[in-house]
């Protein structure tokens, strides 16, 4: 558990700008908040990752092991994704659990 | 009655009497208790035409069936009265300690009537039913109020009172409870001080019955065994973040209010975001009464500049003394905090009006020698000192203690103050977030995120994300969220915990875990559907005093920024709210007219006259 699961692909999470060349690959920027900042790699709440072009929302969740009872969500940009869809080079990521208010 | 006192205390503060009445078991079933008690003694009693601050207002005090049980999150009170800041009714929403303390002396609500000619407070411990005199308390903090009190009262009592922001007439005075838990919204504090009343001092003994302690056991067995099994790795993120995490998600949305929401994302945004908070300020966290949450947070400021220790701040307050402000100084943002809380002002409101006074400023519409000193964008010294002098009314403080909507008006630019019914808006521009927009005008207490969330379904996740951008089909679910809160309010439990954990997560949102906690407490059939009669019943008699107050379609507006000005940055980018268009799919929804007023058919389905 709490350990960043590499995809099926084989590339697993890497610093900032590493393969920022690489076509068959992209760089995001994620932020886990809250609770689920103990799933992030190194202990970091928000970090950089490097994910295949085909990864996909769904197949990206995983990489974190958050157990399924938290139910995570994932706002790409600024907007609600789609299980099913891929990632752009520079995207903004933040996962959390959908249990919080103002 | 189980649940249910089954009595309530009216205190006339002109005459002094004190007199117990019963509470009519169905006047009980129909109303449920807190906001529902609130509008139903007001809509009795009240002509909403009155002056708010003069003595036909009444003032009630409700908790609700649920409040003081071990439900979790049975900690809520209520106070419904007609607010002075906008004119319509108002009700303001707390936790803590007191209210459950205030239903075990045995009542489920305070009717405070009349106004006192000397300052008093209302002490009930057991058979002592007391107004005593508060002369030496006027003009105290709420802090030293709140200890004086304990100190000649008992020293495990709880105290709800107002501190010198209420007592010199700021439109958005607190009532404070626990020293630092808040009725914050529309000037409840103000009503109770224009009365003279100084504070209410409970020690509550008696034991609040359940109907059906067996039925009870289950519920409570199955509803926080989930919640354990949840979260039997990690927190619950409030008790990590407390309300403060959701200013990276506004940010992401472009939601985050900025310079009195010139823009809906803010560069500073990492600097006063709940990881900054937690990192440099947070010394501790505290829950209300029965709840397993526990959000609050406790800070210490070490700062010299702001130094302090206490509670909060909230994302509200964050978004309205931060973002807003441009200011990305949390230490200063938490240090004007604390002196709301210490004099008694509704944060949101305050930070909000500061917000509309730096623009004002900008623009050349105030100049140095109204404010007595520059008021630049992002200057926490100025927001700390600004908040100081309001609550103390002191020169330019007088102009921000009327609100942003006078204060604004005052100075010829009342399009520039973000309000609804002339309160401030939540956190949440709802430019790019349709529904809070529809949730704003139509909120009868004015602009509010409580009396209808939008926010949990719109950026939050909660039962499931929609589109924040879309305005179509949006205003039944506004409705649906509306009329959840109205039954979460008059139950005396907190939105916090009911939306994920006693509410179906379907967009439907029906309250089957309310339902059951509230058949075990009470031994009343409540149906799902007898509870959304129950939560439109309240909705349309608030409504009903609003219209006769003369607030129909012409008050459940927006300020031009919102309908004309495009939004300019982040996701909603470009976007404005379609108001005119989502208010005809409300009324209809509501069947209201298209002036926004209830029809016969449904008040007569509602049993309203």
């Amino acid at each position: 558990m709490r350990k960043v699961q590499p995809p099926e692909n084989g590339i697993s999470a890497k610093g900032s700008g590493d393969c920022s060349q690489n076509i068959e690959t992209v760089n995001i920027k994620v932020r886990l908040l809250a609770n689920l900042s103990s799933y992030a790699p190194q202990d970091e709440d928000e970090f950089t990752l490097t994910v295949a072009r085909r990864e996909t929302v769904a197949d990206f969740i995983k990489r974190f092991n958050i157990p399924a009872q938290l139910k995570p969500i994932v706002i790409v940009n600024g907007r609600p994704s789609r299980s099913t869809s891929r990632f752009a080079e520079g995207d903004r990521v933040l996962v959390y659990e959908p249990v919080t208010g103002g | 009655m189980h649940g249910w006192m089954g009595k309530v205390l009216r205190v006339d503060l002109t005459s002094g009497d004190i007199t117990e009445e019963d509470l009519d078991p169905k006047v009980a079933r129909d109303y449920l208790g807190g906001r529902g008690l609130g509008i139903y003694y007001l809509n009795k009693e009240v002509d909403p035409t009155c002056d708010p601050l003069g003595k036909d207002n009444l003032m009630v005090m409700a908790t609700g069936p649920l409040t003081g049980t071990k439900a979790p999150t049975g900690a809520r009170y209520m106070v419904t009265t007609k607010s002075p800041l906008t004119g319509a009714i108002t009700c303001s929403n707390s936790g803590g300690q007191f209210p459950a303390h205030l239903k075990r002396t045995g009542f489920d609500a305070l009717l405070i009537s009349g106004a006192s000619h000397k300052p008093v407070y209302l002490y009930i411990d057991d058979d002592i039913r007391e107004l005593r005199p508060a002369v030496h308390l006027w003009g105290r903090t709420t802090h030293d109020t709140t200890d004086q009190l304990l100190a000649e009262t008992h020293a495990k009592a709880k105290v709800a009172c107002v501190g010198p922001a209420a007592e010199k007439g700021a439109l958005y005075a607190t009532i404070m409870n626990d020293k630092d838990r808040a009725a914050g919204r529309s000037g409840v504090g103000t009503v109770m001080a224009a009365k003279k009343l100084k504070a209410i001092v409970v020690k509550g003994r008696q034991k609040i019955t359940v109907a059906d302690p067996a039925k009870f056991k289950k519920v409570q067995d199955r509803v926080l065994g989930k919640f354990k099994e949840t979260y039997k790795d990690t927190p619950p993120p409030l008790r990590v973040n407390g309300t403060a995490n959701t200013v990276a998600i506004a940010q992401q949305f472009g939601v985050l209010p900025t310079k009195n929401f010139q823009q809906g994302t803010f560069d500073g945004w990492e600097k006063i975001q709940a990881k900054t908070l937690r990192e440099t300020l947070v010394v501790g966290h505290r829950a209300c009464f029965s709840c397993p949450i526990s959000c609050a947070r406790l800070t210490k400021v070490s700062d010299p500049d702001f130094a302090g220790e206490g509670e909060g701040p909230e994302y509200e307050t964050i978004y309205s003394m931060g973002s807003d402000c441009g200011i990305d100084n949390l230490s200063a943002v938490t240090k004007a905090n604390y002196i709301c809380n210490h004099l008694g002002l509704d944060t949101i409101t305050m930070g909000a009006t500061v917000a509309c006074a730096m623009e004002l400023y900008e623009r050349g519409y105030i100049t140095d020698q109204d404010v007595g000193f520059p008021l630049q964008w992002g200057d926490g010294h100025a927001l700390v000192k600004l908040v100081s002098m309001t609550g103390e009314m002191e020169g330019f403080g007088k102009d921000l203690a009327l609100g942003s909507y006078r204060l604004a008006e005052k100075y010829g630019h009342p399009e520039l103050a973000m309000v609804s019914k002339k309160q401030e808006f939540a956190g949440y521009d709802p430019r790019a977030e349709q529904g809070m927009g529809l949730a704003y005008a139509t909120s009868p207490i004015g602009a509010s995120h409580m009396r209808g969330d939008p926010a949990y379904f719109e950026i939050l996740g909660i039962p499931t994300l929609l589109d924040p951008l879309e305005w179509k089909g949006r205003a039944k679910w506004v409705k649906v969220c509306q009329d959840l809160s109205a039954i979460i309010d008059a139950s005396g439990i907190c939105i916090f915990f009911t939306m994920r954990s006693l509410v179906e997560q379907k967009m439907e949102m029906r309250p089957f875990g309310i339902r059951d906690y509230l058949e075990a407490v009470t031994g009343v059939d409540y149906t799902i559907e007898e509870l959304g009669q129950v939560a439109e019943r309240i909705i349309n008699a608030e409504r009903l005093f609003l219209v006769r107050a003369g607030l129909k379609r012409n008050a459940d507006t927006l300020p031009p920024r919102m309908t004309d000005e495009p939004i300019p940055d982040g996701p909603g980018s470009g976007y404005v709210v379609h108001l005119e268009e989502m208010l005809d799919d409300y009324y209809q929804a509501r069947q209201w007219t298209a002036e926004g007023v209830p029809t016969q058919e449904k008040l007569e389905q509602l049993n309203l006259r």
